[in-house]
């Protein structure tokens, strides 16, 4: 009876809030009895500074940076021992703290916007994703061929992500009725909704490879209809950043490397990340993974570049949106938002 | 010949193996293939109707549980009672959940939902919901409840339930309120795939085959490899191995679709060449599959065509051998025979020829061969004997004729020695000598001997006996014997030692060349004819007298008559009056006479030749059969 449920993901950052409340200004790493020496003290660079992550999601190909860096000696290289704590739906924030301290996290910028207006004072220190995966899916069969086909249709959203499409719903004029739904897209296959949202590195190769061939179906990219809310980054606590910036830059640094290195070798890869999906008993294959690794490839790269920059306008953009949705009240200012981890500035 | 004759029946025998070996491993190929379809869609039906059965049975109880539900308003413990029992009475079902809408059963709790299941024997009570397990979105809640119909839901692991894999049977629960029908919440069963994985394993599908479960999105519920398990689906299956063709199967399945054994792709689990047959499990609209091994059914084929082959080879070369023996058999007396008529045309008769055991046309040919050498060898030695035996008489046809000729006397000298008559004989022998004889000499001054004769019989043997006879007259003319003597004498000297029987038929006569007057005795002979002037010409009728050499008591007359001058005596022998025409006709006498009289004013010579050419005019191109021989005497 018990499923993994896509909103648990909110959950989860209610987790991270308490876990970095919980720790403020305190390495994670200090309360660990077998290392309790500051980890960005160069003098101690011998000594490997234990650093905690966690992913927003399953061990799975859109985090391979992460695992394949851990696994290739990247972060040892870096003087870095990284935990990378696995995805648990039911973790309690009581267990959370217990068990252990979360120093970096991975975060959609709209998430992470919401965490900080709500009083958790966390930065973004890298920004790698440069566009927004996230697409709304209709059968062809249906007839829901244009955005103005949806209106009066019934979508299955993931309860908690339903900012993005009610902004873009609200921009079209669309009454669309909002079907909250869990992690699965069975109700969408069983024909329960008319549209679903879904990522393009993953939901859609998924809807794909359960009987639908890609010409059966029409993809809405949230991005092509001005709504380009960029994902993933990487967050610390403010306080941490300050206090630890050759550590920020360095885990940064050395999780960079691991996605060119997952870019270059996706088989190996696939290798790394199946091996963590099996040890959590998480279903996975690798035809899935090698799917995320290369819409991730598309995701990262702007120009031909694979950068970790986070520009105002993007920032910015996804702040009114929330603004104007009433999911937050202020906008915090960008540069008290934004520390990029290669830049000593603190202000 | 024979290489050709071995060749094209060899190749012709070939060709029919070929066919008939494609024809069998199609044939073959086929039954089996049609074997396996019935044995494939045995199966696969009856692993549909196990599963469909056993999910019928769970089906059931929150079926009839949810009628009673929605009927009664029932509280905690009765519901939880009856959760109880929907556990307890079908042991497929691992465990059944009741939940239901928000503050519906409790106005001040969002959650409620109770969890009945077994666990280490023991029937435990769970109570779940709350933020964290949300249950509102979940499949098992929220897709029944949009559908408006009971639903199977997807396969999911539970780690709870010991890691297995699990499907939740889900029924929405409806009430009548304000007069509407509204949905209330959802009773579940729980069952564990175990039972499934373990039942489509266990069928046995050759050594290599194996079964295998989709879910209605293809996800993989059961099969042989474990990994595949919940992990792949059978289109991440088919991206992996870039297979357009198994996706199709797959879509063929998801969509309900049947099919026996007609597809071939890679099987997964060896990679090799399968086929696979399909049918959907209606009631929850999974598909059960099964992986038929080609590679494996085809092999008895394989390994019977190849015996097949190896036989038909072998008979093959059997059958060469059997041709080139044959064709040996044939050609080889043949080539035989062909050599032997090579050296027969070159005269060898002493050949050999081969030796045929068989009874056949060539025991034929080569029998009628032997009795062609055989006869050609008879005839040769013939004809060898027969030209020698033609050369040996021929040669004493000629000695014969030079006897006769030599006895002849010679006109010239004769002729011009006397003139008071004229004597002038010819003889023209037949092709086999005859015996025809003449002669003429002076006893003395005063008288003329002349004679003509024939002799019986031809050859050596006629010639010499009227040599003798001739040798013999003259002997006793010279004696001055008259005619009648002379024959007389001579009669009684050829009768003695006459063995063989000879005879003479003989005229003589003796002219006194100065009187005219002329004594004569005929033994046998023809009678002469007598020319004289102003009379026509006739035969002298003779005393009748016998032949010669038969009868040695036998008298001789002699009789005389005077020749006048310029009487002619014309002698000859029967040569004349029988020769034969083309249509058997005689010369005869009366001919002969006419011609003599019409002739009788030619000079000797004239008379002579004249006579010869209206005797061959007569035969007109007939055969001479009998010497023609002519005396005439012309008293001057």
């Amino acid at each position: 009876m018990p499923e993994m449920n896509r909103n648990s993901i909110f959950f989860l950052i209610g987790c991270f809030t308490l876990i970095l409340s919980a720790c403020k200004f305190k390495p994670a790493a200090e309360e660990n009895q077998n290392a309790n020496l500051p980890f960005n003290t160069d003098t101690f660079r011998t000594e490997k500074r234990k650093v905690t992550f966690l992913p927003y999601w399953v061990a799975n190909a859109q985090f391979a940076g992460y695992y394949v860096a851990k696994e290739s000696g990247i972060y040892d290289k870096f003087g870095i021992d990284l935990e990378i704590i696995p995805y648990q739906p039911y973790i309690t924030s009581y267990d959370l703290v217990k068990t252990g301290k979360v120093d970096f996290a991975a975060l959609w910028l709209v998430n992470a916007i919401q965490v900080r207006t709500s009083g958790i004072d966390i930065v973004n220190i890298a920004q790698f994703s440069n566009r927004s995966s996230l697409m709304l899916l209709t059968r062809k069969s249906d007839g829901i061929n244009k955005l103005e086909d949806m209106n009066n249709k019934r979508a299955g959203i993931w309860s908690g992500f339903e900012l993005q499409p009610k902004a873009l719903f609200s921009k079209y004029n669309l009454n669309v009725t909002i079907i909250p739904i869990g992690s699965t897209n069975n109700l969408f296959l069983k024909g329960g909704v008319d549209i679903m949202a879904a990522n393009w590195f993953d939901e859609y190769h998924s809807i794909i490879n359960s009987g639908y061939n890609p010409e059966d179906l029409n993809v809405f990219f949230f991005a092509d209809y001005g709504l380009n809310f960029l994902e993933d980054g990487i967050y610390c606590l403010s306080e941490k950043k300050k206090q630890y910036p050759d550590l920020c830059a360095d885990f940064v640094k050395a999780t960079m490397e691991g996605w060119r290195l997952a870019f270059e070798n996706p088989e190996k890869a696939i290798d790394i990340v199946v091996a963590y999906s099996q040890k959590s008993n998480i279903p996975v294959n690798r035809v899935h993974q090698r799917w995320m690794i290369d819409r991730y490839r598309d995701l990262y790269f702007r120009n031909g570049q694979f950068s970790a920059t986070l520009s105002e306008n993007d920032y910015l953009f996804a702040g009114e949106i929330l603004k104007e949705s009433g999911q937050i009240s202020w906008i915090p200012p960008f540069k008290s938002f934004y520390k990029p981890y290669d830049s000593t500035d603190y202000n | 010949m024979a290489l050709r004759f071995i060749v094209s029946i060899f190749i012709s025998i070939a060709v029919i193996f070929i066919i008939i070996f494609l024809y069998n491993y199609q044939v073959s190929k086929r039954i089996v293939e049609k074997n396996l379809k019935s044995n494939a869609e045995n199966l696969t039906k009856k692993g549909v109707l196990q599963i469909e059965k056993i999910l019928a049975s769970v089906q059931i109880v929150p079926d009839n549980y949810s009628k009673i539900i929605e009927n009664s308003h029932f509280q905690k413990d009765e519901l939880l009672r009856i959760l109880k029992q929907e556990v307890e009475i079908n042991p497929q079902i691992y465990g059944a959940a009741i939940a239901f809408e928000p503050y519906f059963f409790d106005d001040h709790e969002k959650y409620f939902m109770a969890y009945y299941y077994r666990n280490r024997g023991q029937y435990e009570l769970k109570y779940l919901g709350d933020e964290r397990y949300d249950y509102f979105t979940m499949d098992w809640y929220q897709i029944p409840k949009e559908l408006n119909r009971p639903d199977w839901s997807e396969p999911y692991y539970d780690e709870g339930a010991g890691d297995t894999i699990m499907s939740t049977y889900s029924v929405p629960l409806y009430r009548n309120m304000d007069g509407k029908r509204q949905f209330i919440g959802i009773l579940t069963a729980d069952v564990s795939l175990d039972w499934l994985q373990a039942f489509v394993n266990s069928i046995n599908v050759y050594q290599t085959g194996y079964g295998f479960v989709i879910s209605k999105n293809g996800t993989i519920v059961s099969h042989p490899l474990k990994e595949m398990i919940m992990n792949e689906s059978i289109f991440s299956i088919a991206e992996e191995q870039k297979s357009s063709q198994l996706r199709q199967i797959g879509l063929n399945m998801i969509s309900g679709e049947e099919s026996f054994a007609e597809i071939e792709y890679n099987n997964v689990k060896t990679g090799k060449p399968s086929w696979i047959a399909y049918a959907p499990v209606s009631l929850n609209g999974w598909s059960i599959g099964f992986v038929f091994p080609v590679d494996e059914l085809m092999n008895d084929v394989y390994n019977m065509s190849v015996n097949v082959l190896v036989l038909s080879l072998a008979g093959l070369l059997i059958i060469l051998i059997v041709i080139i023996l044959i064709s040996r058999s044939v050609t080889s007396p043949l080539r035989s025979l062909s050599q032997a008529s090579k050296k027969i045309a070159e005269g060898n008769f002493n050949v050999e020829l081969p030796d045929i055991k068989t009874h056949d046309e060539m025991k034929e040919l080569h029998d009628s061969f032997l009795y062609m050498l055989k006869k050609l060898a008879e005839y040769v030695e013939n004809l060898e004997k027969t030209t020698s035996a033609r050369e040996k008489i021929e040669s004493e046809l000629r000695i014969a004729c030079a006897i006769q000729m030599a006895m002849v006397p010679k006109n010239d000298t004769f002729f011009s020695s006397h003139n008071d008559f004229i004597i002038l004989g010819t003889m023209n022998p037949a092709k086999e000598v005859g015996g025809d004889l003449y002669n003429f000499f002076m006893r003395d001054e005063e008288h003329l001997v002349f004679t003509i004769g024939d002799v019986s019989g031809k050859g050596i043997a006629a010639a010499l006996f009227m040599a003798m006879t001739n040798t013999l007259i003259k002997a006793l003319a010279m004696n001055g014997l008259s005619p009648a003597d002379v024959l007389c004498s001579a009669n009684k000297e050829l009768c003695r030692g006459n063995e063989q029987y000879m005879f003479v038929t003989l005229f003589m006569g003796i002219l006194n060349v100065n009187t005219g007057e002329v004594v004569y005795a005929n033994a046998g002979h023809n009678p002469a004819v007598l020319i004289q002037n102003e009379k026509s010409a006739i035969f002298m009728e003779p005393y009748p007298a016998t032949i010669l050499a038969t009868f040695e008591d036998a008298e001789f007359r002699n009789e005389q008559f005077t020749l006048n001058h310029n009487d002619t005596l014309f002698m000859y022998t029967d040569g004349v009056t029988e020769a034969m025409n083309t249509e058997r006709q005689l010369f005869g006498e009366k001919r002969f006479l006419d011609l003599l009289n019409k002739s009788r004013e030619l000079s000797m010579p004239e008379l002579l030749d004249e006579s010869l050419k209206g005797v061959a005019a007569f035969a007109n191109g007939n055969e001479q059969s009998d010497d023609i021989t002519l005396l005439a005497l012309r008293f001057v």
